[in-house]
């Protein structure tokens, strides 16, 4: 099959997955930390973002995030952290749709109904592999980008403030900074799915594209979202897509509207997820080589379950703390850091066998 | 494989026992004897033309000159060169061979003491002449359509293609038809791997009868599983031709009006003659049309079930109040409703296929508008849904591909239950898994939603039609060798010779 991903797909992919984490995930944390200067904060979180990309390309130029494991001492180690950390993301992503979808659309339904009814696609997702839900998400990115597109200028016109950017520090400094190293935390693994070079065809030696692309959308749409509520109002504001949805100017035509929009959400969420399992299903197949594939998706999808079927409210600290606070992505320090290292001494070995 | 011998007797003893000429009417077997050496022509009653065989082989037979000096084994090299006035003749020795030559529809003159069979085309058997599309109707495109006999559909091919890079590659497929398929390719545009792996495919087919080109399709389709088609079927030569100009490899099936081609995406199954034969404002906006109607015909139904069951504050209070009147009196559900009529509608369909033309055509309107109105009058359905499933049925009728509006039926029956499961969240949970399971499909190696997904070139011919002068090259899907289309398409135009 061919399973090559372009930069348009790794970019409507990638834009999914950054507001199913963005957007989806509650953003309690960062306005109550940072008031209205949330946005200083995301854009010095996308600025970090590009470096860290930036400094990826340099160590890893040519090879695949699971080659880069594979040589390296203890590669059995790695693929399992790359293993826990995108079923940690499919985990969260999955929360959070079990979460939106009894809390807004079906609030009658039993969660367990709600995970039965998206069992079969989260399944379908992981079983086709990435190529798939990346053509996929980019078949319905366009349509997708243009209703959020409708939605947030509507929204814009309705209830904009530029004010809202203002005081400019928000809560002060330590917090601007504290809620910029958490809005990387979102997104810092995001260079761990570019880094799956052999995946992207056609991006040349830089393949900065597909990330710079989909982060420069998520930042617009996430800047947008910050001039729609005041300080006070969006301190309440949980699942601001959703909130963004109800906020547009549709009112006037329709009763509600927020039904609608999950055409636009859920197969965003659907990708988050799908992407967690393929890449998490891909990192045991780099640990455990001998084992068929397609099987591998299993344990992930499994684990994705069970960490994400129980909502806030009846899940247990542990759980929620990893989940809401996206402390999952630190699991990407252990993979840098021998890359970085390798990479000095590499450079080192180079110098020398110059000199000598 | 057994050979013919010098003997005359032996040989139209073999080919007896293999016709089983005693009981086989069919079987001819005309002998004459000129100038004292024994001769016979073989043929089958009614697939090869009597008169021809009279004109050109029997009448000359009749009336050649001896022999003379030439040997007994080269008496049948002087029958082709001199005496049989055939277009086509060629000399053959293995009895399978020359049986299955006359099984064509052709005629072979053996001769005493020669070990060669003379081969002549001679095929008289009647076929349809070339008529109109049943289909693939268009307005201002070509009518003419293929019928049953590959030697025609490979001519109208050649008629519209009159190059010698269109290369037809002959195979026969199962052991018992013997039915002959002809691989068709534009060499030079064509991919190679392309060819190749269709002609791997077709190898590889092994059954005992090969009857039509639907039955060919399943055998050689990279997912029969799968609800939506992977090949293309056309009845059009124009069409046909259009699919070899962008690289693609048609399959031509004796004995069938069909046309095989491949590699398939699925916005070509949407696309039609007219589209192109139109000017590009026409052509695009009827291509609009035909592309909205599909996805009305999809999701209108089950849309309409989701709002009445789980969305209705979706609908203005005065639209609500009018759809829920109608259902004060109807005792169905909502659901049971769309179903039983789907059903009905489909039925009747069915049903005016199988009747002879102007009862099928009577029998439409009575089944819409009487059993439509009848059933309304009756409090069985409700009024708005029958302007539902009517437009979602004309939205059917849009559809071009025969085989695509028959997986449009399937995936509307499965989203009307999806939208009863779990509203819009059921329709939005069905369509992310027709979209991935279609987004992983291939066809002979091009991915189903190419060029929108992933990325490939493509002319400018996917939802728009662009203007024909900005068509220049070739779309990447099927991964033609040549990519140039059309240099200067307006080349008499000053700006554009520039």
């Amino acid at each position: 099959m061919n399973d090559s991903i372009r930069t348009p797909e790794m970019t409507v992919l990638l834009a999914s997955i950054l507001t199913a984490q963005w957007f989806s995930s509650t953003g309690n944390g960062f306005l109550d930390a940072c008031g209205n200067a949330v946005i200083w904060a995301i854009l010095a979180a996308g600025l970090l973002l590009t470096l860290l990309s930036l400094l990826l390309v340099r160590l890893a130029p040519k090879r695949g995030l699971l080659t880069v494991c594979q040589e390296r001492k203890g590669f059995f180690l790695f693929p399992l952290i790359s293993f826990a950390l995108f079923s940690l993301l499919a985990a969260t992503a999955l929360r959070d749709t079990l979460s939106m979808l009894s809390t807004f659309l079906l609030p009658h339904t039993p969660r367990w109904f709600l995970l039965l009814m998206l069992l079969p696609v989260i399944g379908l997702a992981g079983w086709l592999g990435i190529a798939s839900v990346a053509r996929s998400i980019k078949l319905v990115g366009p349509a997708l980008l243009a209703l959020y597109a409708v939605v947030l200028v509507l929204s814009v016109w309705n209830q904009g403030d530029v004010y809202n950017f203002f005081p400019l520090l928000g809560n002060g400094v330590p917090a601007l900074g504290k809620t910029a190293l958490s809005a990387l935390s979102v997104t810092a693994w995001l260079p761990m799915l570019w880094i799956d070079k052999p995946q992207l065809e056609g991006t040349g030696r830089a393949g900065m594209r597909a990330p710079l692309y989909a982060t420069a959308i998520s930042l617009a749409g996430y800047i947008a979202y910050g001039l729609l509520f005041s300080g006070g109002g969006a301190a309440t504001t949980t699942f601001p897509l959703h909130r963004l949805s109800a906020a547009g100017g549709f009112s006037h035509s329709f009763q509600r509207t927020h039904a609608l929009f999950v055409f636009a959400w859920l197969p965003v969420q659907v990708a988050a997820v799908g992407a967690g399992i393929c890449y998490a299903a891909r990192s045991l197949h780099a640990a455990l080589p001998a084992a068929p594939g397609r099987i591998l998706v299993i344990p992930p999808l499994a684990l994705a379950c069970a960490l994400g079927f129980r909502d806030i409210e009846h899940s247990p600290m542990w759980l929620n703390t990893l989940l809401q606070t996206n402390l999952q992505s630190l699991l990407v320090l252990p993979l840098l850091l021998p890359m970085i290292v390798g990479k000095a001494a590499e450079r080192r070995r180079e110098k020398e066998a110059r000199h000598a | 494989m057994p050979s013919l011998g010098y003997c005359i007797a032996d040989n139209l003893e073999t080919f007896q026992e293999l016709f089983h000429a005693q009981r086989n009417c069919d079987f001819i077997i005309r002998e004459l004897s000129p100038y004292g050496v024994r001769m016979a022509v073989l043929y089958i009653d009614g697939m090869a033309s009597r008169t021809n065989i009279e004109d050109m082989v029997l009448r000359p037979l009749m009336r050649m000159r001896p022999f003379g000096s030439i040997a007994p084994a080269g008496r049948a090299q002087a029958l082709m060169d001199m005496v049989l006035p055939t277009g086509t003749g060629e000399l053959e020795t293995d009895v399978m061979k020359v049986a299955n030559f006359i099984l064509d529809g052709n005629c072979a003159v053996l001769c005493d003491g020669s070990g060669e069979a003379v081969l002549a085309e001679m095929q008289g058997f009647v076929t349809r002449s070339v008529d109109q599309p049943l289909i693939e109707n268009v307005t201002f495109g070509p009518h003419e359509a293929f019928n049953e006999s590959i030697r025609t559909n490979l001519t109208l091919l050649h008629r519209t293609l009159r190059t010698p890079d269109l290369v037809t590659e002959m195979m026969e497929i199962g052991s018992t038809s013997k039915t002959k398929v002809a691989v068709v390719y534009l060499s030079g545009v064509a991919n190679p791997d392309t060819v190749n792996e269709f002609k791997r495919r077709l190898s590889g087919v092994k059954v005992d009868k090969l009857l039509s080109i639907g039955q060919l399709q399943q055998l050689i389709e990279d997912r029969p599983g799968r609800l939506l088609p992977q090949i293309l079927q056309t009845e059009r030569p124009d069409r046909t031709a259009s699919f070899l100009m962008d690289g693609m490899v048609a399959v031509v099936c004796d004995n069938s009006p069909y046309v095989l081609a491949a590699p398939a995406t699925f916005l070509t199954f949407l696309h039609t003659p007219d589209d192109h034969a139109l000017r590009w404002q026409y052509g695009s906006f009827i291509r609009v049309v035909r592309i909205l109607g599909f996805f009305l015909s999809l999701l209108l139904p089950a849309v309409y079930n989701a709002l009445l069951l789980f969305h209705q504050e979706l609908l203005p209070t005065d639209l609500l109040t009018s759809i829920l009147e109608g259902y004060t009196l109807v005792p169905l559900s909502v659901t049971l409703e769309l179903v039983l009529m789907d059903f009905i509608f489909d039925l009747i369909n069915e049903a005016s296929l199988r009747m002879p033309g102007s009862m099928g055509s009577t029998l439409g309107i009575v089944g819409g508008l009487v059993l439509g109105q009848a059933a309304v009058s009756a409090n069985l359905i409700s009024p708005m849904l029958i302007i539902i499933v009517s437009v979602a049925g004309l939205g059917l009728f849009a559809v071009p591909s025969y085989p695509l509006s028959l997986a449009l039926r399937i995936a509307r029956l499965v989203l009307v239950i999806a939208s009863t499961v779990a509203g819009f969240v059921g329709i939005a949970l069905a369509l992310c898994f027709f979209i991935g399971s279609s987004a992983a499909l291939e066809s002979f190696g091009t991915p189903y939603f190419a060029p929108l997904a992933p990325h490939m070139r493509h002319n400018g011919d996917l939802f728009l039609r662009l203007p024909e002068r900005f068509q220049k090259k070739r779309p990447g899907m099927a991964h033609p060798l040549k990519t140039n289309a059309a240099p200067a398409p307006r080349g008499w135009d000053k700006k554009e010779g520039k």
